[in-house]
């Protein structure tokens, strides 16, 4: 019964071709992924060498250590991003336009005076929480607020 | 059962009956793959960068300081210059129970405690900057500071009895430096180094990194910038008063020159009650917040330590004076007032430019 | 025509031997250890592969989402679902289109088949998301896994071959 079954079935299904060595088919195939790919990558790199003046983003850390990087462009609707220590608790308001600290469990609320940080070179610090929320533009990969001048007394 | 299935595996596979009918990647296949290759080098070479520069951002000090530092040796140099940093808070601060400050608080005439080169030296030039400021600055405003409440959860007006009272203690004449580097506080009395320190930690910072093979150092410690430049020209923002995150004017800052801008205002540090905003600049006289048409002081100089010390003096005395105050001194300096006027020593001219909404006065 | 005993009983290996893979895997290579968020080696893949080859297109197809809905069913989470079996389909089109072809070997199937378990993971992204900007992940993606699929398929060779001998061996 089953060696009946086994041979009709074997006999009339088509078979998928045992190849197993590396074929044309196969390089050809390598050779296109690797090429979308190139481009692709290729055409990031170039779009964010265009828009790279325009480009912001956010720049979360605590204690040095990053919490969060993103291009504010990703938001496509405003987000609350939490954090919580034990040194106490931050809220953050992040949205494509701009992003603020919305709430602090600190005691002198200088983080939350800040205000609105929208361009690049803005930033708030909030020390008891050592949170530092800064705005960096996409053609400077170092934290120092780029723009129009390379550090601000306050 | 597994042992079957791979011996009848093994006799097969040496009969093999499928070859592939094509094994050969064409010579289109070769191009397309070196191409591509070549394409994506040139996005990795394209990345490099040109100028080495380090920049490290840490909480000490009870601020938020930022090390820049641009040319050869500016890995090297962050990393010593941090370390060294670091050591030096441990030192000052009056909040760490065992830095030499606590101790001096806690000292007597009859027990006098021996410090460190570093802070005897800081202490020295803090109680020289009170006598010329007439004691405008002082650091021993300690008590009064605890009284508001500044630096704790709980900001609020003080009793007016118990200020008239810590208000008495505020005197650097009863700090009380002795040889060998001995020192001691009279009875009530709290130094707080707080308005000298940080002006001069960044200045032992820079002469260190000075000795470093480097093109650019720019320190922010909490808002007091130090810079330096070998060649090309540094702008430094004087942030705004008014609103949070724009500047009143900037600086242009020569190359090969260290300079340090530092900068005092009430407009960060403060708390409303009763709907009076009572900023963290206190009056050493009255033992309350000053209360000018001055809405911020930056000094402009080579000296950190002269300049965090005057800024906070001229900030808490009527603006004419601190015009007087400033020519006398020799200090540069940029009176930011509540009226969108810049007052900007002469000596500063064409280094300055306003930002929108603010008008350059200068004066001598 | 009647199915097989043979190919239903090869099936259900295949779909546990699937399960088994993916849980193995799981806690070889736990989430976050690899820098591409939402690469995997895709052991599971050497399952599909050998159904596909050894049994017929629609058990491969069958396996790949049963796979997906039984990871579901043992504690996964919705989104990841949604991630494998969006993947596990455009794999698996990719790889019925390609392998029987003659001038494709398993590694160009294998290859193929990651490729677009990549870009159909990528397409979850996109809906779950709702940013443009996970396309940047993209081609990291598609490189990684066709790596991986280049392995995978060195992995199903043998197996392939001692299935086919299992049904040689009925057959005589």
């Amino acid at each position: 019964m089953h060696k009946t079954d086994g041979q009709s079935n074997t006999s009339t299904k088509k078979r998928p071709p045992r190849n197993f060595r590396f074929s044309s088919g196969d390089a050809f195939i390598v050779g296109a992924i690797v090429l979308c790919c190139a481009i692709i990558i290729g055409g990031l790199f170039i779009h964010r060498h265009i828009h790279k003046d325009d480009a912001r983003y956010v720049r979360i850390t605590q204690d040095g250590k990053v919490l969060l990087e993103m291009d504010l462009r990703e938001f496509s609707e405003p987000m609350e991003y939490r954090i919580d220590s034990d040194r106490g608790h931050m809220i953050i308001y992040l949205s494509s336009e701009k992003v603020y600290i919305k709430e602090s469990s600190c005691a002198d609320k200088i983080c939350e005076k800040e205000g609105e940080l929208t361009s690049p070179g803005d930033g708030a610090v909030c020390l008891p929480n050592r949170v530092v929320v800064q705005i960096v533009s996409g053609n400077s990969d170092e934290g120092n607020p780029s723009g129009k001048v390379d550090a601000v007394a306050k | 059962m597994r042992s079957v299935i791979w011996k009848r595996h093994n006799k097969t596979a040496n009969s093999k009956k499928q070859r592939p009918s094509s094994s050969r990647p064409g010579r289109s296949m070769a191009f397309f793959l070196s191409f591509t290759f070549i394409f994506s080098w040139i996005f990795t070479l394209s990345g490099c960068k040109k100028t080495n520069e380090k920049s490290l951002s840490i909480f000490a000090c009870d601020t938020y300081i930022t090390l820049t530092c641009a040319g050869k040796d500016a890995n090297k140099a962050v990393k010593e210059a941090s370390d060294l940093l670091l050591k030096m808070e441990a030192k000052f601060s009056r909040q760490k129970e065992d830095s030499e400050i606590a101790k001096l608080n806690s000292s007597s005439e009859k027990e006098p405690v021996t410090l460190s080169e570093d802070t005897y030296y800081l202490l020295q030039m803090a109680k020289k900057y009170a006598e010329e400021t007439g004691g405008r600055f002082d650091p021993t405003i300690a008590p009064i500071m605890d009284l508001w409440g500044f630096g704790t959860d709980n900001m609020h007006v003080p009793n007016r009895q118990d200020i008239e009272e810590a208000v008495k203690n505020v005197d650097y004449r009863k700090v009380h430096l002795l040889s060998n580097h001995r020192a001691y506080v009279e009875p009530g009395v709290a130094v707080d180094l707080g308005g000298v320190a940080k002006g001069f930690i960044g200045d032992i910072l820079m002469q260190k990194l000075r000795n470093f093979n480097l093109k650019k150092i720019l320190l922010d410690l909490g808002g007091n910038i130090c810079a330096w430049t070998s060649s090309s020209e540094l702008s430094i923002g004087v942030a705004s008063p008014i609103s949070p995150n724009s500047l009143c004017c900037t600086y242009s800052l020569s190359g090969n020159k260290v300079c340090t801008v530092i900068t005092s205002g009430a407009y960060e540090r403060y708390f409303v009650q009763d709907g009076v905003r009572y900023g963290h600049i206190m009056d050493t006289r009255t033992g309350f917040p000053s209360d000018t048409d001055i809405l911020s002081v930056t000094i402009i100089g080579s000296d950190g330590a002269r300049g965090d010390a005057y800024s906070t003096a001229l900030f808490t005395v009527a603006p004419t004076d601190a015009k007087t105050m400033a020519n006398r001194m020799g200090l540069d300096c940029i009176l930011c007032m509540d009226n969108g006027t810049l007052w900007v020593s002469s000596s500063l001219k064409g280094k300055v430019n306003a930002q929108d909404g603010w008008t350059i006065e200068y004066f001598d | 025509m009647r199915k097989s005993a043979f190919d239903i009983a090869k099936t259900a290996i295949m779909l546990s031997l699937a399960l088994v893979l993916s849980i193995l895997e799981a806690w070889l290579l736990p989430r976050g250890i690899l820098p591409i968020p939402g690469f995997k080696l895709g052991l599971a893949n050497i399952a599909i592969l050998v159904t596909l080859y050894g049994v017929g297109k629609k058990e491969a197809f069958l396996v790949a989402v049963l796979r997906s809905l039984v990871i579901l069913g043992l504690g996964g989470n919705i989104v990841g679902f949604l991630f494998s079996l969006l993947g596990g389909i455009f794999a698996w089109g990719t790889m019925c289109l390609l392998v029987e072809r003659k001038h494709v070997s398993i590694f160009g199937v294998s290859i193929a088949g990651a490729a677009s378990h990549g870009i159909g993971q990528i397409l979850a992204a996109l809906w779950v998301m709702r940013t443009v900007y996970v396309i940047s992940y993209l081609p990291y993606l598609v490189l990684a896994g066709s790596l991986a699929g280049a392995l995978i398929a060195f992995l199903t060779i043998p197996i392939v071959k001692a299935l086919d001998h299992i049904g040689n061996e009925m057959i005589q």
